[in-house]
């Protein structure tokens, strides 16, 4: 991104923690200590934004970490890869208290387990709901559900 | 109340609640009319947006982000034109930039005084407040329909621009209104500042301390009254905001006192923009869109290249971004929407916990959410 | 002091049993009563529609009939036509004994009110007594109602309700303790009749025109009474800004929220029909009832019919004129927590009708004792009426207002305006 300096900063003081530097991809299990870095000493005290991206070509799903510091600037992204069949990755809501809804989002349409999440469950879809309809590959069923409907 | 034995009562508040401001749930439980615990639930407005998007092509999808928060359609609009003009490298002219931040400023003024007046509702005060806000609405959604064809869905922006330029009756009645403006602020800040039971109602309320609202990933005006000066357009400013004068204002205890009082000085704040856009406007060149996307049929066929983009405007709620993934086709890989409305909602439970069942209402009130962008 | 006479009289039934004709007698002014209550229900709400609407920068129901006024009978035939719902879970007699036990005391207070020279359907000697009494037993109506919903919305505004009623039932049966001491009497009837004259000194000065003007309300007692009266009014009768039990952006209709059709429009008319009896006892209390200028001119020129008419003319005015102020106070402004409800109960009103109760008593001891009651100390003998009048007043005038300002100081909540500073 943009924001130079901080991405050098975070690779220097990091460097083991990374998959690929460049794109600041952080190993899944270095993650917390990326974000803890991230807001302790870089100032991002933000998490503005999480995305997850489900990169079916490689068969894993991408989260993005969009933080922000409130003094102003553009915000930095890091971000985190996992295996689309067992998308597991570690909470930072112990870090951040902002991430706790958006998380849920994200396992609720993508199926990523935060691990340490207070309160892990489908956000938007209900309990009993199959599947995570934002990955790449999630069938089209038309009114499935709405065709059923009547009883109760 | 200890020395009893006391039951914990459960109340579902929403769906169908006056004052959820949609399709909300909340449970609560309660220990006589005392909040022990709120969760907020998620979902009833759902339709998945971002899938939608994801299967159309980029300019389709511009409508659509009228619905996410229909009350601020033109600043929905302007964070996903933002969003693919940075994805695709798209230079904006100078007049088109200006009419959008006109836009974006007078989106604020109506999106603040209906959400004053909302919360005021909530409070119980039998819509004269709120009426007194959707006057001056009504006035501005004019002027929507003046420049877009519509009062609340514009479908106004396009990529490199907005779709037509401002009609020639736009200016003499945007003049008209803005003569009006400061007497309504005057007036409706008076009614209410003034107001004992309002200002017993809100102070003290809701309290969001300025050491852990930005952890909260709060925006808008819920971090800002919590005492943060974070603005966007301050920030990292987009379109002319970096040419502009304003000032981002500010509370001090965090409460929905302040809050309120936030979206009072912001009003007046996007009245103090709007005078310098209107001096500088009809100076402006460059029309109104870029002349290279001009032609809806180029709008449509629009392939950004393989990449990613995140843009972000201040939205009346708060930080409103997209984050957008190309893989080079015309339809995005991936297209995420930040919506403030429901990372806002983030610290609801810890804002209520301890206050009384009518303070909920309240505070859910000064935290201005839209169900269309909540559940999107 | 039998009115229902009058009427016997002009069925010209004179044959018939004596019984008959008084259980024809209370069945006709029971009628009169209930028939006009209702009217003036659908009137109320009318003029609430229009008044706030017109506040709203809105018209308001302007279509059925002329100005909309017939907006409330289409509004009555939908109630009458909508499904009756009974919650499966509710207890099904409760439920439906609900709105009848919230009703039928406020039609009972209409009994005793004095709507104008000579016209008071029951003249009962405790009258105060009587409205304090049967004005409680609606709230068992209301709990009943919240309880038998087996909804929590229901229960918890059925809870606020009660404690709301007992809370405002105390500063406001003081108030009225007051005006009973200045009276001497409970008769509800009687009021008026003492509320005669000239404003403050009413009929002590000799000579002085019988303007009927000398309402309570005008004296320092009065004055401070009919505040807290009128206070405790708009929570008695749950308006803005008491109107916490029903409060329908937090508990959706409080007590109300299982009911529909016809038994949901009986708690409107309770509702409606107390806002107005609480108006009109109002009137009463403090501001002269049926009195008015032109009344006593008419009942001395001998058109006693023409002075009742007048003065019934008087009295509605003067309850339509605070019902109207209700309908302005729910316009302006929200409504209060449950907890600043209940402070300023215990801690504002209460007090204060605890003073006006020793300045009432002062008064009575300034104007009608004697130097001997007052132990040789007071040389009060000396004085015609209405300078002993004068005195009390400004006795009671200086007690009332410290008491005031004493109560508005010690109660005063730390000044915590928070100030937006700009970046």
């Amino acid at each position: 991104m943009s924001d130079q300096p901080a991405a050098v900063r975070l690779t220097a003081a990091l460097p083991a923690a990374w998959r690929d530097a460049a794109r600041l991809e952080a190993h899944a299990a270095d993650l917390p200590a990326v974000a803890r870095f991230v807001r302790d000493r870089l100032g991002y005290a933000m998490l503005t934004n999480l995305t997850a991206v489900d990169d079916l070509a490689r068969g894993e799903i991408e989260v993005v970490y969009h933080v922000v510091s409130p003094a102003g600037g553009a915000p930095l992204a890091f971000r985190a890869r996992t295996p689309r069949a067992a998308a597991r990755l570690p909470s930072l809501v112990a870090c951040w208290p902002g991430a706790e809804l958006q998380e849920r989002e994200a396992y609720d349409l993508f199926g990523v387990t935060f691990d340490g999440h207070p309160d892990l469950r489908r956000i938007y879809l209900w309990d009993d709901f199959v599947g995570h309809p934002m990955r790449r590959d999630f069938p089209r069923q038309g009114d499935k559900y709405i065709a059923g409907a009547g009883e109760e | 109340m200890s020395a009893h034995e006391s039951q914990l009562l459960q109340v579902n508040i929403g769906p169908q609640h006056p004052s959820t401001h949609g399709v909300f749930r909340m449970e609560v439980t309660l220990d006589g009319e005392t909040v022990v615990a709120l969760r907020p639930v998620f979902g009833y407005l759902h339709r998945n947006h971002e899938q939608l998007a994801e299967a159309s092509s980029y300019i389709q999808t511009m409508p659509y982000t009228d619905r996410l928060d229909y009350f601020n359609s033109m600043t929905s609009n302007y964070g996903y034109a933002l969003a693919v003009e940075r994805l695709a490298g798209i230079e904006v002219p100078q007049r088109a930039s200006y009419i959008r931040a006109l836009m974006s400023e007078l989106t604020r003024i109506l999106n603040h005084a209906t959400a004053i007046g909302f919360m005021i509702n909530d409070m119980g005060a039998w819509h004269t407040a709120l009426q007194f806000g959707m006057r001056e609405r009504e006035k501005i959604l004019d002027l929507f329909e003046m420049a877009s064809g519509a009062r609340m869905m514009c479908n106004y922006f396009r990529f490199g621009g907005v779709v037509r330029d401002l009609p020639p009756e736009f200016l003499p009645y945007f003049d008209q209104l803005m003569r009006g403006l400061p007497a309504f602020f005057d007036e409706f800040e008076q009614l209410l500042r003034d107001n004992e039971i309002i200002v017993a109602r809100s102070s003290g309320i809701g309290i969001l301390p300025r050491d852990v609202a930005a952890g909260y990933s709060v925006t808008g005006p819920v971090l800002r009254g919590s005492g943060v000066p974070y603005d966007i357009r301050r920030a990292e400013p987009y379109g002319i905001y970096g040419e502009l004068a304003f000032d981002i204002p500010v509370g001090s205890v965090g409460d929905v006192y302040d809050r309120t009082l936030v979206r009072f000085a912001e009003m007046r704040q996007s009245y103090r923009i709007l005078q310098q856009i209107r001096e500088r406007l009809p100076d402006t060149g460059g029309g109104h869109i870029n002349p290279a996307l001009a032609n809806f049929g180029k709008q449509k066929a629009l392939r950004p290249p393989a990449g990613e983009a995140y843009a972000r405007v201040e939205s009346p709620k708060g930080e409103l971004g997209f984050y957008l993934v190309s893989d080079g086709s015309t339809q995005p890989y991936r297209y995420k929407v930040r919506a403030p409305s429901f990372i806002n909602l983030t610290p609801l439970g810890a804002m209520c916990r301890g206050h009384l069942l009518a303070d909920v209402v309240v505070i859910l009130g000064s935290i201005d959410i839209v169900m269309g962008e909540v559940d999107r | 002091m039998n009115r229902t006479i009058v009427i016997s009289q002009i069925l010209v039934i004179e044959q018939a049993p004596g019984w008959l004709v008084a259980a024809l007698n209370h069945a006709i002014i029971a009628g009169v009563l209930l028939i006009g209550g209702a009217i003036t229900m659908m009137l109320q709400v009318w003029v609430e529609r229009r008044l706030i609407a017109r506040m709203q920068d809105r018209l308001g129901p302007n279509r059925v009939g002329p100005e909309g006024i017939l907006q409330s009978i289409a509004d009555g035939i939908k109630m009458f036509t909508k499904e009756d719902i009974i919650p499966r879970a509710a207890d099904r007699w409760v439920h439906l004994l609900a709105p009848i036990v919230a009703l039928a005391p406020i039609a009972m207070m209409l009994a005793v009110l004095p709507w104008g020279r000579g016209l008071v359907a029951v003249d009962l000697e405790v009258g105060v007594l009587y409205i304090a009494a049967v004005s409680s037993i609606s709230g068992v109506g209301l709990m009943m109602a919240g309880w038998g919903s087996r909804n929590t919305f229901a229960l918890l505004g059925a809870m606020r309700s009660i404690a709301q009623l007992i809370a405002y039932e105390i500063p406001l049966i003081i108030a009225l303790l007051g005006i009973v001491l200045l009276t001497g009497g409970m008769s509800l009837a009687r009021m008026p009749e003492l509320q005669a004259g000239i404003p403050l000194f009413g009929s002590s000065i000799p000579g002085a025109p019988d303007l009927g003007l000398g309402w309570f309300i005008f004296t320092p007692v009065g004055l401070l009474g009919g505040i807290i009266f009128f206070i405790c009014a708009l929570a008695e009768g749950e308006r803005t800004p008491f109107d916490i039990p029903e409060a329908d952006s937090e508990i959706v209709a409080g007590y109300m929220t299982e009911y529909s059709g016809m038994k949901f429009a009986v708690f409107y008319i309770a509702q409606y029909l107390l806002n107005f009896a609480l108006a009109v006892l109002s009137a009463v209390v403090f501001l002269g009832g049926w009195q008015g200028p032109g009344v006593a001119w008419l009942a001395d020129a001998g058109l006693g019919a023409a002075a009742s008419l007048l003065s019934l003319l008087w009295l509605l005015l003067k309850a339509w004129g605070l019902f109207m102020l209700m309908v302005v106070i729910r316009a302006a402004v929200p409504r209060l927590r449950v907890d600043q409800l209940m402070s300023f109960a215990w801690k504002y009103l209460l007090p204060l009708a605890l003073v006006n109760v020793a300045s009432a008593a002062l008064w009575v001891g300034l104007t009608e004792w004697s130097s001997i009651e007052w132990g040789n100390l007071l040389p009060v003998d000396g004085l015609a009426p209405w300078q002993r009048i004068g005195v009390a007043a400004l006795v009671t005038a200086v007690i009332n207002l410290g008491a005031t300002r004493w109560v508005l100081r010690i109660n005063r909540a730390p000044a915590a305006a928070p100030v937006v500073v700009p970046a």
